[in-house]
Protein backbone atom coordinates (compact mmCIF):
# COMPACT_ATOMS: atom_id res chain seq x y z
CA UNK A 1 0.00 0.00 0.00
CA UNK A 2 1.47 3.30 -1.07
CA UNK A 3 0.02 6.75 -1.69
CA UNK A 4 -2.67 6.66 -4.31
CA UNK A 5 -3.21 2.95 -4.00
CA UNK A 6 -5.95 1.07 -2.21
CA UNK A 7 -4.92 -1.56 0.26
CA UNK A 8 -6.67 -4.87 -0.15
CA UNK A 9 -6.51 -7.99 1.94
CA UNK A 10 -5.02 -10.90 0.06
CA UNK A 11 -7.65 -12.73 -1.97
CA UNK A 12 -8.62 -16.33 -1.47
CA UNK A 13 -9.06 -18.46 1.62
CA UNK A 14 -6.82 -17.84 4.56
CA UNK A 15 -4.16 -20.50 4.71
CA UNK A 16 -3.44 -22.22 8.02
CA UNK A 17 -0.78 -20.22 9.74
CA UNK A 18 2.40 -21.75 11.01
CA UNK A 19 2.96 -21.66 14.76
CA UNK A 20 5.55 -18.91 14.50
CA UNK A 21 3.16 -16.70 12.62
CA UNK A 22 0.38 -17.35 15.11
CA UNK A 23 2.79 -16.56 17.87
CA UNK A 24 3.71 -13.29 16.22
CA UNK A 25 0.10 -12.28 15.92
CA UNK A 26 -0.72 -13.22 19.49
CA UNK A 27 2.34 -11.44 20.77
CA UNK A 28 1.68 -8.39 18.67
CA UNK A 29 -1.58 -8.06 20.52
CA UNK A 30 -0.22 -9.06 23.92
CA UNK A 31 2.68 -6.66 23.80
CA UNK A 32 0.70 -3.75 22.45
CA UNK A 33 2.68 -3.36 19.27
CA UNK A 34 -0.06 -1.05 18.03
CA UNK A 35 1.33 1.47 20.52
CA UNK A 36 4.57 1.82 18.55
CA UNK A 37 5.03 5.26 16.96
CA UNK A 38 4.08 5.80 13.35
CA UNK A 39 6.85 5.35 10.82
CA UNK A 40 7.35 6.08 7.17
CA UNK A 41 6.85 3.10 4.86
CA UNK A 42 8.34 3.10 1.38
CA UNK A 43 7.29 1.29 -1.80
CA UNK A 44 9.53 -1.32 -3.40
CA UNK A 45 10.92 1.12 -5.98
CA UNK A 46 11.21 3.94 -3.44
CA UNK A 47 8.92 6.26 -5.37
CA UNK A 48 6.06 6.41 -2.83
CA UNK A 49 5.80 6.68 0.91
CA UNK A 50 3.11 6.80 3.58
CA UNK A 51 2.86 7.14 7.35
CA UNK A 52 1.39 4.34 9.43
CA UNK A 53 1.87 2.47 12.68
CA UNK A 54 3.01 -1.12 12.61
CA UNK A 55 0.32 -3.38 14.05
CA UNK A 56 1.26 -6.97 13.23
CA UNK A 57 3.15 -9.18 10.82
CA UNK A 58 2.01 -12.53 9.50
CA UNK A 59 5.23 -14.29 8.63
CA UNK A 60 3.52 -17.27 6.99
CA UNK A 61 1.51 -15.14 4.58
CA UNK A 62 4.18 -12.42 4.31
CA UNK A 63 1.59 -9.81 5.13
CA UNK A 64 1.82 -6.80 7.34
CA UNK A 65 -1.01 -4.93 9.03
CA UNK A 66 -0.59 -1.26 9.79
CA UNK A 67 -2.84 1.44 11.21
CA UNK A 68 -3.21 4.62 9.20
CA UNK A 69 -3.43 8.08 10.85
CA UNK A 70 -7.23 7.99 10.35
CA UNK A 71 -7.40 4.86 12.54
CA UNK A 72 -8.14 2.42 9.72
CA UNK A 73 -6.12 -0.78 9.66
CA UNK A 74 -4.95 -2.23 6.37
CA UNK A 75 -3.23 -5.48 5.48
CA UNK A 76 -1.01 -5.97 2.47
CA UNK A 77 1.84 -8.05 1.10
CA UNK A 78 5.36 -7.09 2.14
CA UNK A 79 6.33 -7.48 -1.52
CA UNK A 80 5.05 -3.93 -1.95
CA UNK A 81 7.54 -2.62 0.59
CA UNK A 82 11.16 -1.53 0.36
CA UNK A 83 14.01 -3.71 1.53
CA UNK A 84 14.45 -1.45 4.57
CA UNK A 85 10.83 -1.99 5.59
CA UNK A 86 11.16 -5.73 5.19
CA UNK A 87 14.25 -5.72 7.38
CA UNK A 88 12.27 -3.74 9.96
CA UNK A 89 9.50 -6.34 9.89
CA UNK A 90 11.93 -9.22 10.24
CA UNK A 91 13.51 -7.53 13.25
CA UNK A 92 10.12 -6.88 14.87
CA UNK A 93 9.09 -10.50 14.33
CA UNK A 94 12.34 -11.67 15.89
CA UNK A 95 11.88 -9.38 18.90
CA UNK A 96 8.34 -10.61 19.41
CA UNK A 97 9.34 -14.26 19.20
CA UNK A 98 12.20 -13.71 21.64
CA UNK A 99 10.08 -11.73 24.07
CA UNK A 100 7.43 -14.41 23.93
CA UNK A 101 9.91 -17.20 24.57
CA UNK A 102 11.46 -15.32 27.49
CA UNK A 103 8.10 -14.54 28.98
CA UNK A 104 6.87 -18.10 28.60
CA UNK A 105 10.09 -19.45 30.08
CA UNK A 106 9.94 -17.02 32.99
CA UNK A 107 6.35 -17.98 33.78
CA UNK A 108 7.19 -21.68 33.74
CA UNK A 109 10.25 -21.11 35.87
CA UNK A 110 8.31 -19.06 38.43
CA UNK A 111 5.96 -22.00 38.96
CA UNK A 112 8.74 -24.58 39.38
CA UNK A 113 10.05 -25.61 42.80
CA UNK A 114 13.31 -23.82 42.09
CA UNK A 115 11.56 -20.73 40.86
CA UNK A 116 9.41 -20.63 44.00
CA UNK A 117 12.47 -21.04 46.21
CA UNK A 118 14.25 -18.25 44.37
CA UNK A 119 11.47 -15.85 45.21
CA UNK A 120 13.10 -15.83 48.63
CA UNK A 121 16.35 -14.36 47.32
CA UNK A 122 17.91 -11.49 49.19
CA UNK A 123 20.91 -9.36 48.40
CA UNK A 124 23.13 -7.15 50.51
CA UNK A 125 21.87 -3.59 50.39
CA UNK A 126 24.06 -1.44 52.60
CA UNK A 127 23.75 -2.85 56.08
CA UNK A 128 20.73 -5.06 55.51
CA UNK A 129 19.37 -7.74 53.20
CA UNK A 130 16.85 -6.63 50.59
CA UNK A 131 14.56 -8.68 48.39
CA UNK A 132 16.14 -9.59 45.06
CA UNK A 133 14.56 -10.79 41.82
CA UNK A 134 15.92 -11.70 38.41
CA UNK A 135 15.31 -9.28 35.55
CA UNK A 136 15.48 -12.31 33.25
CA UNK A 137 15.70 -15.97 34.10
CA UNK A 138 19.28 -17.19 33.60
CA UNK A 139 19.89 -20.33 31.59
CA UNK A 140 22.11 -21.79 34.31
CA UNK A 141 22.61 -21.28 38.03
CA UNK A 142 25.62 -21.89 40.21
CA UNK A 143 24.43 -22.73 43.68
CA UNK A 144 27.02 -22.06 46.33
CA UNK A 145 26.28 -23.82 49.59
CA UNK A 146 28.14 -22.32 52.48
CA UNK A 147 27.84 -20.74 55.91
CA UNK A 148 29.50 -18.18 58.09
CA UNK A 149 30.82 -20.83 60.49
CA UNK B 1 25.62 -17.47 41.34
CA UNK B 2 23.28 -17.83 44.30
CA UNK B 3 24.45 -18.40 47.81
CA UNK B 4 22.49 -20.98 49.77
CA UNK B 5 23.21 -20.12 53.35
CA UNK B 6 23.37 -22.96 55.84
CA UNK B 7 23.26 -20.45 58.65
CA UNK B 8 20.37 -20.96 61.03
CA UNK B 9 20.89 -17.43 62.24
CA UNK B 10 20.14 -14.81 59.60
CA UNK B 11 22.06 -12.22 61.58
CA UNK B 12 25.20 -14.33 61.31
CA UNK B 13 24.66 -14.69 57.56
CA UNK B 14 24.17 -10.96 57.21
CA UNK B 15 27.27 -10.21 59.26
CA UNK B 16 29.35 -12.49 57.05
CA UNK B 17 27.90 -11.03 53.85
CA UNK B 18 28.72 -7.53 55.06
CA UNK B 19 32.19 -8.43 56.28
CA UNK B 20 33.22 -10.09 53.00
CA UNK B 21 30.99 -7.86 50.82
CA UNK B 22 29.40 -10.87 49.14
CA UNK B 23 27.87 -9.52 45.92
CA UNK B 24 25.59 -12.39 44.96
CA UNK B 25 21.98 -13.10 45.98
CA UNK B 26 21.41 -15.20 49.08
CA UNK B 27 18.73 -17.64 50.08
CA UNK B 28 18.46 -18.38 53.77
CA UNK B 29 18.00 -21.87 55.10
CA UNK B 30 14.81 -20.90 56.90
CA UNK B 31 13.27 -19.74 53.60
CA UNK B 32 13.72 -22.91 51.58
CA UNK B 33 13.48 -26.26 53.23
CA UNK B 34 13.70 -28.70 50.36
CA UNK B 35 13.76 -27.43 46.80
CA UNK B 36 17.27 -26.04 46.87
CA UNK B 37 18.72 -26.47 50.30
CA UNK B 38 18.97 -30.23 50.55
CA UNK B 39 17.96 -31.59 47.15
CA UNK B 40 21.36 -31.28 45.49
CA UNK B 41 23.82 -31.59 48.33
CA UNK B 42 24.23 -31.45 52.07
CA UNK B 43 27.93 -30.63 51.89
CA UNK B 44 29.49 -27.29 52.84
CA UNK B 45 31.11 -25.58 51.07
CA UNK B 46 29.80 -27.00 47.84
CA UNK B 47 29.14 -25.77 44.31
CA UNK B 48 26.33 -27.13 42.13
CA UNK B 49 25.56 -26.14 38.56
CA UNK B 50 21.93 -26.54 37.51
CA UNK B 51 19.87 -25.49 34.51
CA UNK B 52 16.56 -23.66 34.79
CA UNK B 53 14.72 -26.98 34.76
CA UNK B 54 16.63 -27.97 37.88
CA UNK B 55 18.84 -30.60 36.26
CA UNK B 56 22.15 -31.04 38.07
CA UNK B 57 24.96 -30.59 35.56
CA UNK B 58 28.04 -30.51 37.75
CA UNK B 59 28.86 -30.43 41.44
CA UNK B 60 31.67 -30.75 43.90
CA UNK B 61 33.02 -29.62 47.22
CA UNK B 62 35.55 -26.91 47.91
CA UNK B 63 38.04 -25.73 45.30
CA UNK B 64 37.66 -28.84 43.17
CA UNK B 65 33.92 -28.35 43.05
CA UNK B 66 34.33 -24.74 42.04
CA UNK B 67 36.66 -25.75 39.19
CA UNK B 68 34.32 -28.51 38.04
CA UNK B 69 31.33 -26.19 37.94
CA UNK B 70 33.13 -23.39 36.09
CA UNK B 71 34.61 -25.84 33.57
CA UNK B 72 31.18 -27.26 32.84
CA UNK B 73 29.67 -23.81 32.51
CA UNK B 74 32.36 -22.75 30.01
CA UNK B 75 31.71 -25.94 28.06
CA UNK B 76 27.99 -25.22 27.92
CA UNK B 77 28.35 -21.56 26.96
Amino acid sequence: MVSGETARPSPGPIQPMKLSARLCLILATAFGIGCLPARTWTSTDGSKTFEATFKSYNEALKQVTVTLPNGRSITFSINKLSEEDRVFLAEEASKLAKAGANREGAEQFAQSDIGKAMKKMQILDGSRFATHTFEAVPEFFILYYSASW
Amino acid sequence: MIHLSRDQDEKAALAWAKKDKLPWPHIMQKDTKDALMTHYTRAVPCYVLIDREGNKLAAGSGGAGKSAVWSKLKELK
